[in-house]
């Protein structure tokens, strides 16, 4: 009952979605869409597990005296105060509160630009990267490292100021030997993606129903 | 301790400086070096807005990026927008990462002030909904349903007369499909449920060489590979903007990186040979 | 420089995260969790806002569509997941559905995006344009016949690996992993630069005002 019967929904709603999504009779009835919608529907009323996890984590951390907690305190009176901002800003079941100036002010300042400072740290890690580990250890690596060099100057202006031919010879190896590679190993990646599916419809893998 | 040694021991952080600082000067004082156009990537790209679509088409636009790549596509976003509302077409954007909602309304908000673009009757940002590749089939079928009938700020989309000529994703409403992608969920979306519509592809840099089997393909029709496409596209409709001005800086960090190998590769090479010395 | 609150915000949020170059510090801590808070909090906000609030407008309470409510019921069920083993079961159902409905659309969609890929793998290797032999385009099909076929022998494992052939072959593959990693590095050099110099044009011209 407990694990049984989802198992057995999950095979028949498996089968509904495919003979639906690949027959364009069913297509033409309308209903997939009114599955996808409530489906979609059922998703959403969840939204708001991924904020309670955050908080239970970092209350957690806060309970236990775990090492910057005070930082889970920040994270937790951050995150609530946001979303009451944005769900109540506007009155109480009333949308648009995400078009509030203040919530945009907060999004515009802090949310975007963190998120970029972040990811943009990767540059000096690469730099880094490029000076101590991409090494001529073997021949392959050196195969690499030469491509690596004229894929960069192929990017630039500058590569072109060097040798003209430089991009030409860039799109060159992204069009033929790169793209041949490329789609060898997406090839490989597709036969493992689909066996996965399989065993899940197959209900080989039940993982994800947990323990 | 020779000097090669030293430089293998050198502490990461000087190594951020210098490059830090190395780029101040290019970002501040660009010399405008020459750029050619890619032409398997960017100029079918700007072709497909330039010559092939009809007049006052509707295209639709995908946010599937956040913050993290904005730098990127953004300005290909308001290069291709600012190219699209200049040539008369229409775009409704959405979009397959939350964090791209709101941002990338900003972006189009921005060129259209100053193109003189109208909310409703020249665009509409739709937004992201929470469901994953079912709340994008839906819209195939049911625009309006999928998108739960209002745009991102809440408004009916009733309101919009733009809207009344987009129901359904289907290709007698739509022209083409561009995302800007950033990676999962991306544009395996489209591939895989849209297949009939013109994709077209603004790509971090990261993703281009995985792309380019999908190009071969012609799955994917044209593609610009980051703050280089947004350069090479702005330069194609003749607005050099911020990704333009940012090309000679890229040039010096490439060589910067580029050195960087060279003397990390010339200081293992002479600690091998003095070691089996 | 600027005067206005929300470029010096911005700024400041941006130099604290760079701050983590230096070593992990407090400044980089709280902006790392003020992003936490504030990323989880938007998703939240947004679906509220667009989806869940127009849809029990629009179509539970205005025409009525009951099918909502339910699965609606069914998507609360998630939220046992935070309760003990005794009710925490329920929410395997909602994920039964969710999990076989995406099952169901991938066993669909995935193979088409494949076999058009694999279409395109078979290739003219002699091509002629209006009567005339391209040299340049053949050789460029060559590489590329040699090369996917070299990769997919290197992740061949039916054949034993003692042969010479398949040896020979999955070297040249190996190669041509190396060609296509290459490629992916130089790129994300190009990415990575991009998104500090994004941060880097940020500070120098909208914070501290220089002219360009």
């Amino acid at each position: 009952m407990r694990r049984e019967v989802p198992i057995f929904i999950a095979t028949v709603v498996a089968l509904y979605a495919f003979v639906w999504q690949v027959s364009h009779h069913a297509w033409n009835t309308g209903w997939l869409t009114q599955t996808d919608l409530w489906r979609t529907f059922m998703v959403q009323v969840a939204v708001f597990l991924g904020a309670i996890n955050l908080t239970r984590l970092h209350a957690n951390n806060i309970r236990r005296r775990r090492e910057h907690w005070i930082f889970s305190v920040i994270c937790i009176v951050v995150l609530w105060s946001y979303m009451a901002l944005g769900m109540l800003g506007n009155g109480l079941f009333t949308s648009g509160g995400n078009n509030l100036p203040t919530y945009r002010w907060i999004h515009d300042a802090m949310l975007v630009p963190i998120d970029s400072a972040i990811f943009s740290l990767l540059a000096f890690f690469i730099a880094s990267a490029a000076y101590r580990a991409f090494r001529v250890r073997t021949r392959e690596a050196t195969a690499m490292l030469v491509v690596a060099v004229i894929i960069m100057l192929s990017n630039v202006p500058v590569g072109e100021v060097i040798w003209s031919k430089f991009p030409t010879l860039g799109q060159w190896i992204l069009k033929f030997p790169n793209a041949a590679g490329m789609r060898g190993i997406q090839i490989g990646v597709f036969l493992g993606t689909f066996a996965a599916t399989l065993r899940l419809f197959l209900g080989l893998e039940r993982k994800y129903l947990g323990a | 301790m020779s000097i090669w040694e030293r430089f293998d021991r050198i502490d990461a952080r000087w190594i951020y400086l210098f490059m830090a600082l190395a780029l101040i000067l290019p970002v501040l004082r660009p010399i405008g070096m020459p750029m050619s156009v890619n032409p398997q990537l960017t100029q079918p790209f700007y072709d497909w807005i330039e010559k092939e679509l009809p007049p006052n088409s509707l295209v639709i636009m995908d946010a599937a990026y956040s913050g993290g790549s904005a730098a990127e596509c953004d300005p290909q976003m308001a290069a291709n927008f600012r190219h699209l509302m200049k040539k008369g077409h229409k775009v409704v954007l959405i979009a397959q990462w939350e964090l791209g909602a709101r941002l990338s309304k900003n972006v189009v908000d921005a060129v259209a002030r100053e193109v003189g673009a109208v909310y409703g009757r020249d665009y509409v940002v739709a937004g992201w909904r929470a469901g994953g590749t079912p709340w994008m089939r839906s819209l195939q079928d049911d625009f309006w349903a999928g998108m739960t009938g209002v745009d991102i700020d809440g408004t009916s989309l009733g309101e919009f007369p733009l809207m009344q000529r987009l129901k359904a994703i289907k290709p007698d409403q739509v022209a083409g499909i561009i995302i800007y992608s950033a990676g999962s969920p991306g544009i395996s979306t489209y591939t895989q449920f849209f297949p009939e519509f013109p994709l077209y592809v603004g790509n971090v840099a990261v993703q281009v060489p995985g792309n380019m089997p999908l190009l071969q393909a012609r799955q994917v029709l044209g593609m610009l590979s980051g703050l280089r496409g947004a350069a090479e596209y702005e330069k194609l409709i003749g607005e050099p903007g911020r990704a333009t001005k940012l090309m000679d800086a890229q040039s010096v960090a490439h060589m910067l990186i580029i050195i960087l190998i060279v003397l990390g590769n010339i200081g293992y090479i002479v600690k091998n040979r003095q070691k089996s010395a | 420089m600027s005067r206005d609150p929300k470029v010096w915000v911005t700024a400041i949020m941006t130099l604290m995260i760079y701050s983590y170059l230096w070593k992990e510090n407090p400044a980089y801590r709280l902006a790392e969790h003020v992003f936490l808070g504030l990323a989880a909090a938007h998703a939240v906000v947004l679906t509220w806002d667009t989806a869940l609030l127009p849809r029990i407008h629009n179509d539970i309470i205005a025409q009525g569509k009951w099918q909502f409510v339910l699965f609606g019921l069914l998507g609360l069920l998630m939220y046992t997941r935070l309760t003990s083993a005794k009710w925490s079961w329920l929410s395997r159902y909602p994920i039964a559905i969710s999990v076989g409905y995406g099952v169901g659309y991938s066993l669909a969609v995935l193979p088409r995006p494949w076999l058009i890929q694999v279409r395109n793998s078979f290739r003219d290797l002699w091509v002629v344009k209006n009567g005339v032999f391209q040299a340049q385009a053949t050789f460029d099909e060559w590489v590329f016949f040699i090369c996917l076929m070299t990769v997919l022998s290197y992740f061949f494992f039916t054949v034993a690996r003692d042969l010479k052939f398949v040896r020979g072959s999955s070297l040249i593959g190996r190669y041509a992993i190396m060609v296509a990693l290459g490629a992916a590095f130089g790129n994300t050099v190009q990415g990575r630069i991009s998104l500090f110099l994004g941060r880097l044009q940020y500070l120098l011209i909208d914070w501290l005002g220089f002219v360009i």
